[in-house]
């Protein structure tokens, strides 16, 4: 221990600089994140949080390299340091310098946004410390540890960017979509193989400093990148991220009624010019009960003709939620012009595969909004503020602004009624009739905290049209959206990700006989 | 016990055989002075020595400790010194000493103040601010204040001024007692007063490694005069090198010298002849071996 501290002090000594300049940036950033209204004037508002992460990665590579771990002529590899002290050392170093100053930040952030501080923060806040040391301190340190200097890093990291950018060229429009549950299996699968590559990187160059076994692993952690997005895409992860449902899938959906008309339309959209036509078919799908909320994620879509003409889309990346409350929405997709037009000569049979994620509700709680400032849920708070909405003419409403400490709950749908609490419209509006509602919905994290510096997240709350819709007495093709007002109780429900799953449905017939332009609707047959 | 043993050391560069199959065994308590002209190989022995590199095949055993892999724990015994070594330049010197204080258990502070006074390095001044003479003082004093077992100094003489020169001497000499020496140096006139033991390589060979007294006896100038004009050109014994003849004198320096059968090897060759044969300095063997590139000599172990 004694040497540790020895190395540590020494490090102190040496990179003062440094670290004070980290920490004034620290400042900087606290400041500016707090207040930002008075950095308005200052253009470059981006310049502090860069000046942040390009000052920790200076920190990490200047003390990675104070012992630098390549080369033969380091005076440090003559004497009898031990590998292990050397690196506890250096990652003291890093949680002192680094760690903590941003540690401290953040507690004044929180507490700038009026989260009140308690001990139930603090292991968000660790974890949060945990994340950026791995996301951040972890690949800066391994790249030092391969590299003896500041100079000969940045050209290692613009190598690695141009390789990224070569890599963004390459034809990747020509794959299917991958979907969400997909991309995050294999952004799992990538830390899974990322973060042991470099451990070893680091605990190679420490023991041994043998440069060309961690370089060449470094060399292999690029290569695997267009691997892994070629996987993504791949159906063995698209089966692997969405199994096939068992029993019956937790969501029926059927063609939506257009207005009680007994036809059934959908709309194209594009298709100019060779472009790929949008197909939009307007659906209702409603889950098992109000406790399920299903987030589409991609799609597939078969359609057949009668008289054998077939076309199936690839699978195409869609986001459409469906809860009890919100059954309707439309299944969008793509389709080369010549299919589409096509299609719509014909008598069309349609089925759809959907990959979808499945959320469940917990128990509502409702939420008195009186107050200046509420609690909303769990460690997000809201309060009141005066803004101009110029959506209500330029007419003074008020506004909600929430602020999240660290992440926002896996899933957390806010509910308001019309007709009841205080809510009122603008004066030339007419009052919205009670037995209307509007929900938005947030989602988050199951982890402790979200990763991203500041730990106390703008959160702002749009409820969007009243359910069922109330046409704008200004415009009658639009609709009301519903805006809370200060006093108007919400109902608020977190819930937890229950599945992924992948289910085919069955839509019917679908189509038209009529040759008919393409920017226009085409209707379809009933069963 | 051998201080360094090497066993079949080959390390590749490459398409550059930087050292191959060096056998070197050094003795403790032995003063072992490596020479060879630039590009010999030194540099990279001492430097797979002292596990700065790995060597391509072959073993090290340092200090008794089995395998090539001298760190950690191990180098609280073992002092090194290179005149390329980069030192941490931020430090004051004092700070430097202060810095390398505490991982050495034997760190001597009355002979880090002696050095310091003796060397006159100014405590206070910053490594990166100091001449390379006494920059190459402060690595020597923080190499040598912990009484080392072995000392290895790669070309520590290197353009020093004969004033540091004499006061780095000294200090060895003082050390030479109690620690094994090992260092390379082109400066061989300071080597050969100070050395027990001599090695030399060129293109990556160990070509000799004995004592000096062996070196010193086994090498000679000699001189044949009044023999008979040689018919033709006959080639040399192998042992006689830099063979230079006129017409009835020849002189070359003899590599195994005994004076009996150096005699009867030389009347063999000329017939009769008279011979004389000098001592001499290493340089002229250390010139001699760089000059004809002479195979391998084998001498004993430096022991």
């Amino acid at each position: 221990m004694k040497i540790i501290l020895h190395i540590l002090v020494k490090d102190l000594r040496r990179q003062w600089i440094e670290i004070s300049l980290f920490v004034l940036v620290c400042i900087a950033w606290v400041w500016q994140t707090a207040h930002p209204s008075s950095w308005e004037w200052f253009r470059q508002r981006e310049l502090v949080p860069v000046l942040l992460f390009g000052m920790w990665f200076l920190v990490v590579i200047r003390a990675v390299q104070g012992e630098c771990l390549v080369g033969d002529r380091e005076f440090w590899m003559t004497r009898p340091y031990r590998w292990p002290q050397l690196m506890v050392a250096k990652a003291l170093f890093l949680a002192l310098c680094l760690n903590l100053p941003l540690f401290i930040a953040q507690l004044f952030l929180l507490s700038a946004a009026q989260i009140p501080l308690s001990w139930s923060l603090l292991p968000g806040l660790l974890f949060l410390g945990l994340e950026f040391a791995f996301f951040l301190t972890f690949p800066a340190a391994a790249l030092a540890a391969v590299t003896q200097s500041v100079v000969q890093w940045g050209l290692a990291l613009v190598g690695m960017l141009v390789y990224t950018l070569m890599l963004s060229w390459l034809p990747w429009n020509k794959l299917p979509d991958g979907l969400e549950g997909g991309q995050n299996l294999c952004a799992s699968l990538d830390m899974a193989l990322i973060a042991p590559a470099l451990a070893f990187i680091l605990l190679w160059q420490y023991a041994r400093r043998r440069v060309r076994p961690p370089r060449l692993v470094f060399a292999g952690i690029l290569l695997t990148i267009p691997l892994i997005i070629l996987l993504a895409s791949s159906p063995f992860i698209r089966s692997i991220a969405y199994p096939q449902a068992k029993g019956s899938p937790p969501l029926r959906i059927s063609i939506a009624e257009n207005n009680g008309d007994p036809t059934r339309t959908y709309t194209r959209s594009g298709g100019f010019d060779g472009a790929a036509s949008e197909i939009s078919i307007p659906v209702s799908a409603a889950p098992a009960d109000s406790d399920t909320i299903v987030n589409v994620d991609g799609l597939r879509v078969t359609l057949v003709a009668d008289n054998g003409w077939r076309w199936q889309s690839p699978w195409q990346s869609r986001s459409v939620r469906f809860s009890k409350n919100s059954p309707n929405g439309s299944l969008s997709f793509s389709m080369p012009e010549d299919q589409a037009i096509q299609m719509a000569k014909l008598h069309v049979k349609a089925s759809v595969e959907l990959a979808f994620t499945v959320y469940r509700l917990g128990a509502p709680h409702r939420v008195d909004t009186r107050a200046d400032r509420f609690q909303l849920s769990g460690n997000t708070y809201c309060s009141w503020h005066r803004q101009d909405f110029s959506f209500f003419n330029g007419v003074e409403t008020r506004g909600l602004d929430c602020e999240a400490a660290l992440h926002l709950p896996v899933i957390m749908q806010i509910q308001m009624e019309s007709g009841s609490g205080s809510c009122s419209q603008p004066p030339d509006q007419p009052p919205i009739p009670a037995g209307h509602y509007a929900a938005d919905i947030e989602y988050g994290t199951d982890l402790p905290a979200d990763f991203d510096p500041n730990p106390a997240h703008k959160v702002r709350l749009f409820f969007g049209s009243w359910i069922p819709p109330i046409p704008n007495p200004r415009d009658p093709k639009d609709n009301l959206t519903a805006w809370p007002c200060r006093g108007v109780p919400l109902e608020v429900r977190t819930g937890l990700f229950e599945n992924r799953v992948r289910a085919s449905f069955d839509l019917g017939f679908i189509g038209s006989e009529e040759p008919i332009s393409p920017e226009s609707k085409y209707i379809f047959d009933s069963e | 016990m051998y201080a360094i043993q090497t066993i079949d050391l080959n390390k590749r560069f490459r398409r550059v055989h930087a050292v191959r199959d060096v056998n070197l065994t050094i003795g403790e308590g032995a003063v072992y002075a490596l020479m060879g002209p630039n590009g010999a190989g030194k540099t990279t022995l001492i430097k797979l020595l002292m596990n700065l590199i790995s060597p391509t095949k072959g073993r090290i055993l340092m200090l008794g400790a089995a395998g090539y892999r001298v760190e950690g724990k191990g180098l609280e015994t073992v002092g090194y010194v290179s005149e390329n070594q980069k030192l941490p330049d931020w430090m004051t010197v004092g700070r430097f000493l202060a810095y390398c204080r505490p991982f050495y258990p034997t760190w001597d502070r009355s002979l880090e103040q002696r050095l310091v006074k003796r060397f006159g390095l100014p405590l206070k001044r910053r490594l990166k601010h100091l001449s390379r003479g006494m920059k190459m003082k402060a690595a020597l004093t923080s190499a040598l204040v912990f009484r080392p077992r072995l000392i290895v100094l790669d070309e520590p003489l290197s353009g020093l001024d004969p004033l540091v020169r004499d006061d780095l001497m000294e200090s060895l000499r003082e050390l030479a007692a109690e620690a094994t020496i090992l260092l390379s140096s082109h400066d061989l006139a300071e080597i050969e007063s100070f050395c027990t033991h001599v090695g030399f390589m060129d293109e990556g060979r160990l070509l000799l490694s004995e004592s000096i007294a062996d070196v010193r006896a086994r090498f000679r100038r000699v001189s044949a005069t009044n023999h008979a004009p040689l018919a033709g050109s006959p080639a040399p014994p192998p042992a006689w090198l830099q063979f230079e003849t006129n017409a009835s004198s020849s002189r070359w320096i003899e590599t195994g010298y005994d004076a009996e059968r150096s005699a009867a090897q030389a009347r063999e060759f000329f017939g009769p002849v008279e011979i004389s044969a000098q001592p001499i300095t290493l340089r002229e063997v250390f010139l001699a071996l760089a000059r004809t590139n002479h195979p391998l000599i084998p001498g004993e172990a430096a022991q």
